[in-house]
């Protein structure tokens, strides 16, 4: 690894109407090293990289690449620079195959009028029918990159370049029957095509299961390898010590500062992107259940296609308690949530929630007999982002009579009970909940408002749907937190989540979702990390039957909690007495 | 030379922008016209001065474009409410006739005195409307059928309704010449003292502030806005969508219904076929204008009746095709589109005298 860098951003700053979102960032990238930039949501990542892929003119500040000036206006000129993105939501045309996909938006000329290829590799040439005379002429040569596109000839270059990465990736498939770690491995290969030295990944891992996580990593080590410099955005912390040299951390638009990912742990790292401590372990009090809330049977679901994604799924919750249900997503969870919400009609089975019987019934019998409903996408089904915090706020509860003023509805006790959701669940960014859109607060202040929106009615049955995903570190402290106090409370809770960390630290039991399917149950004292991460993804567990190890004794398993904590990925601390069930 | 124009998407809407918006749009509109007019030789200052100032100082100016306004306004709110919705109602011309038929049947059929007959004629007009809405809305709640389709091609069947219905079962009185028999004096609309205009102005003011609290201060109205903003929030919050569209429509299409009985009561006094120069259509752009509320949908339908109304004027006083007020509509539209563009991104151009770069030549525009 080369000490001078490569890349050196300093005194960047970017100012939108109203916010600083960067103000004199440093940041600088050596040549073949994986480089965390890390900060919570609106810290200022985003900006920063916009910044130097050409999407954003910084206001000042210079970038020098590989010791020369960087100016660009584009991003195409980012492209030529050997800069390459790959974008959280992945630019990718399914219907086209991989190959397809890679060379589009080089503007390669169709396979008649292409150059030799200086690599040898075979790209036309050979059987051009045209004249060199005509290939050659420059007007000719101008015409045919404009209006004509080669997307055929270089299956095999572009195979050759997978293989080169150890990309098992199949060239001619369409992208569309490529699953979500194969399409990312598609956009890398699309920056390599490119010949990028510099590759950016903006929160690779929040679309991959674990194990696909983990052949990004080695993906990356191998890029990073062969000389190119990979800057890594994410908030997880857990990544950023896991695959990262050193790590950039920026807080409110500033840098914080740079430090080599051998010197520091993650707490330190939590520190320095949220500015003060953070609790790893949440005290879990204990809470004695009560009587069932939720019982549900034989549920089955179809999704939106019509094809069956619940196939009989048996769930019984208890006040007080936490059902954590962990799973790789597509594998039906989100029409479970949504069928125990009422917001999907069940094709078979029966949902009593506190002994009501209401299957079948529409969502808002659901709503008023006391289910609280956190969706899996807060903006498309969560809140409404044109309207105020108000509305948002008061979406759940409007029906009910203290909200009465004569025949009309009483917008200003709306205004108090919204503004006591934005005080009791630290909603911030909102100076008149009137006024501020709900699409304006930051992902994180979004969710604690909906999380506030639907704990604030005191539910006898919460459905949280990946209540944290894509939220910063303290913002997830304080949902978590939020969940366990409820549950002090007596609210019975079904808790989805991909992230296991969640549901080791939260659940009092755990279920394993699979095809649709319950097929492993276990209590985090009890549960096996690895043998749970196996059913996750269709494996069968040696044996053994579901939530055994009834012996999982209380006080080992507390002890587990408090100092273990669990945020580690490889996960040998959250799990107490673990294997104690062999 | 290279001139360089740079869109960026806004990251905020600054106030200005948002309430200047109708403004902008109809001073834009305007700007535009006077091409139009300086072709056909007229001073754009002068024409605008009769067809604006003309109209709105006079007595008789003013009286007309009050008498305009009312169908105007009616059916205006007949397209804002479902727009609160999420919806486009653009059939509301459509929903007019069946008011202005079944109104009038009763305006013809029934004798009772005044009090009695001109309220059961709204309300007949008015469940004639909502229920030709009720229609697409139906369809729209329970299939999903696209409601801009099935409202659209409805207007042209009720058109086709009243045109058989004068030629037909209805005729009377006229003749050869296809028209309904005479209103009953008892169901032909007042005329307010003082203002001199037919009661059907105060009706229509009536149906803005009904609107206004029900959209502004109601649950009903708070479930409306939240639909339109994100049907699929509001579902998983236990809101019936299918009870708003319908709510929607069927009020809308009543308030266009009224409107289309309004004008024949108080100014027709019979049913002809093709009475209206195209209300329900104007009120597109009328409830577009005026889409944040229901008093700024009476401001956007009282311009438009300035519009009608200093547009025969101007034909009158400069020999100017009538058509350039549809041409002036139509650029309203047109801006009106471009604002919201403008609204969502800002745009920054700049000329800058360096040669385009060398390596920027053909990939420089991907």
């Amino acid at each position: 690894m080369d000490e001078d860098p490569f890349l050196r951003m300093s005194g960047v700053r970017k100012e939108f109407p109203g916010v600083v979102a960067n103000d004199d960032v440093d940041f600088s990238v050596r040549r073949g090293e994986i480089h965390g930039l890390l900060g919570e949501n609106g810290a200022g990542k985003s900006t920063l990289m916009k910044v130097l892929y050409g999407l954003y003119d910084a206001d000042a500040g210079s970038v020098h690449l590989g010791g020369e000036p960087l100016d660009l206006d584009s991003p195409q000129d980012a492209i030529d620079r050997g800069i390459g993105m790959v974008h959280q939501h992945f630019k990718l045309i399914p219907r086209l195959s991989v190959a397809e996909n890679v060379v589009l938006g080089e503007r390669e000329p169709a396979g008649p009028f292409r150059e030799r290829s200086d690599t040898g590799s075979t790209t036309g040439d050979a059987d051009s029918w045209l004249p060199d005379s005509i290939r050659h002429n420059r007007v000719a040569r101008a015409l045919a990159e404009r209006f004509t596109i080669g997307l055929d000839a270089s299956a095999a270059e572009i195979e050759a370049l997978a293989d080169d990465y150890g990309f098992d990736v199949d060239v001619r498939a369409p992208v569309g029957e490529l699953d979500v770690g194969e399409r990312q491995r598609v956009e890398i290969l699309k920056a390599l095509y490119r010949d990028v030295d510099l590759l950016i990944l903006d929160e690779p891992t929040a679309v991959l299961t674990p194990a696909e996580a983990e052949r990004l990593f080695e993906t990356l080590r191998t890029l990073a390898d062969s000389g190119i410099s990979i800057i890594f955005i994410t908030h997880k912390l857990a990544e950023a010590t896991a695959i990262t040299d050193r790590v950039t951390v920026l807080r409110e638009g500033e840098t914080v500062g740079t430090v080599e990912t051998g010197s520091v742990d993650q707490a330190e790292l939590a520190r320095l992107m949220v500015g003060r401590e953070v609790l790893f372990s949440l005290d879990k009090e204990r809470v004695e259940p009560g009587d069932p809330v939720l019982d549900a049977s034989g549920l089955r679901a179809e999704d939106d296609r019509g094809i069956e994604a619940l196939s009989g799924i048996d769930l019984s919750v208890r006040a007080g308690e936490i059902v954590g249900i962990a799973g790789v997503s597509g594998n039906g969870q989100r029409e479970l949530a949504e069928a125990l919400a009422g917001v999907r009609d069940p094709t078979a089975g029966t949902i009593a929630v506190d002994g009501r019987d209401l299957t079948g019934e529409p969502t808002r019998a659901f709503v008023d007999g006391g289910v609280s409903f956190v969706p899996e996408d807060r903006h498309e089904y969560g809140c409404a982002e044109e309207l105020s915090v108000m509305h948002n706020a008061a979406l759940k509860e409007l029906r009910d009579d203290r909200f009465d003023d004569g025949p009309f509805l009483d917008y200003d006790e709306l205004e108090r009970y919204a503004e006591e959701i934005v005080d009791e669940f630290d909603v911030r960014g909102v100076h008149d909940v009137r006024e501020v859109p709900a699409g304006d607060l930051s992902g994180g202040n979004l969710q604690k408002l909906i999380l506030g929106r639907e704990l604030t009615r005191d539910p006898d049955l919460l459905v949280a749907h990946q209540p944290t995903r894509g939220v910063d570190v303290g913002a997830i402290e304080f949902l978590r937190e939020a969940i366990l106090d409820q549950r002090a409370e007596g609210t019975g809770t079904v808790l989805i989540s991909e992230d296991l960390d969640e549901l080791f630290d939260l659940s009092d039991r755990l279920l394993v979702i699979y095809e649709g399917e319950i097929v492993h149950e276990t209590t985090p004292e009890a549960a096996d990390r690895e043998r749970v991460g196996m059913r996750m993804t269709g494996g069968v567990g040696d044996g053994g039957s579901a939530a055994s190890s009834g012996g999982a004794d209380a006080d080992a398993a507390d002890r587990a909690m408090t100092d273990g904590g669990g945020v580690d990925a490889d996960g040998d601390a959250g799990e107490g007495p673990g294997g104690g069930h062999r | 030379m290279n001139l360089s124009v740079e869109l960026e998407a806004r990251e905020d809407v600054p106030a200005w922008l948002v309430y200047g918006t109708p403004v902008f749009t109809v001073v834009g509109a305007l700007a535009l016209s006077a091409v139009a007019l300086v072709a056909l030789s007229v001073n754009p200052v002068a024409a605008y001065g009769t067809m604006f100032v003309e109209t709105l100082t006079n007595p008789f100016g003013l009286r007309q474009t009050a008498t305009r306004t009312v169908p105007l306004a009616l059916t205006g709110l007949a397209v804002y409410l479902p727009l609160r919705a999420g919806l486009w109602n653009v059939g509301a011309e459509g929903q007019l006739y069946m008011g202005a038929i079944v109104g009038t049947w009763i305006g013809i059929n029934v004798s009772l005195p005044m009090v009695a007959l001109i309220p059961l004629a709204i309300l007949g007009a008015g469940v004639a409307g909502g229920l030709w809405a009720g229609i697409p809305a139906y369809l729209r709640a329970k299939w999903d059928v696209n409601e801009i389709i099935t409202t659209l091609l409805l207007t042209f069947v009720a058109v086709q309704i009243a045109s058989y219905l004068v030629r037909g079962p209805m005729q009377g009185g006229l003749g050869n010449i296809p028209g309904s028999a005479e209103l009953l004096d008892a169901a032909k609309y007042p005329t307010i003292p003082v203002l001199e205009v037919h009661a059907g102005f105060l009706v229509a003011l009536l149906a803005v502030a009904v609107t206004a609290v029900l959209v502004a201060r109601t649950r009903m109205g708070f479930e409306v806005t939240f639909v339109g903003s994100n049907p699929l929030a509001a579902a998983q919050a236990g809101m019936s969508t299918a009870r708003v569209y319908l709510f929607v429509f069927l009020v809308g299409g009543a308030f266009a219904g009224i409107g289309g009985f309004s004008e024949i009561s108080g100014v027709q006094g019979r049913l002809r076929p093709a009475f209206s120069p195209d209300y329900g259509f104007t009120a597109i752009p009328i409830a577009l204008l005026g889409r944040n509320g229901a008093v700024r949908v009476l401001l956007a339908a009282i311009f438009f009746a300035v519009l009608f109304v200093g547009g025969s004027r101007l034909e009158v006083s400069y020999g100017v095709p009538a058509a350039l007020i549809d041409v002036i509509q139509a650029l309203v539209i047109l801006c009106l589109i471009t604002a919201e563009f403008f609204k969502r991104y800002s745009v920054d151009v700049a000329l800058d005298d360096e040669p385009a770069a060398a390596d920027g030549e053909p990939g420089g525009a991907a």
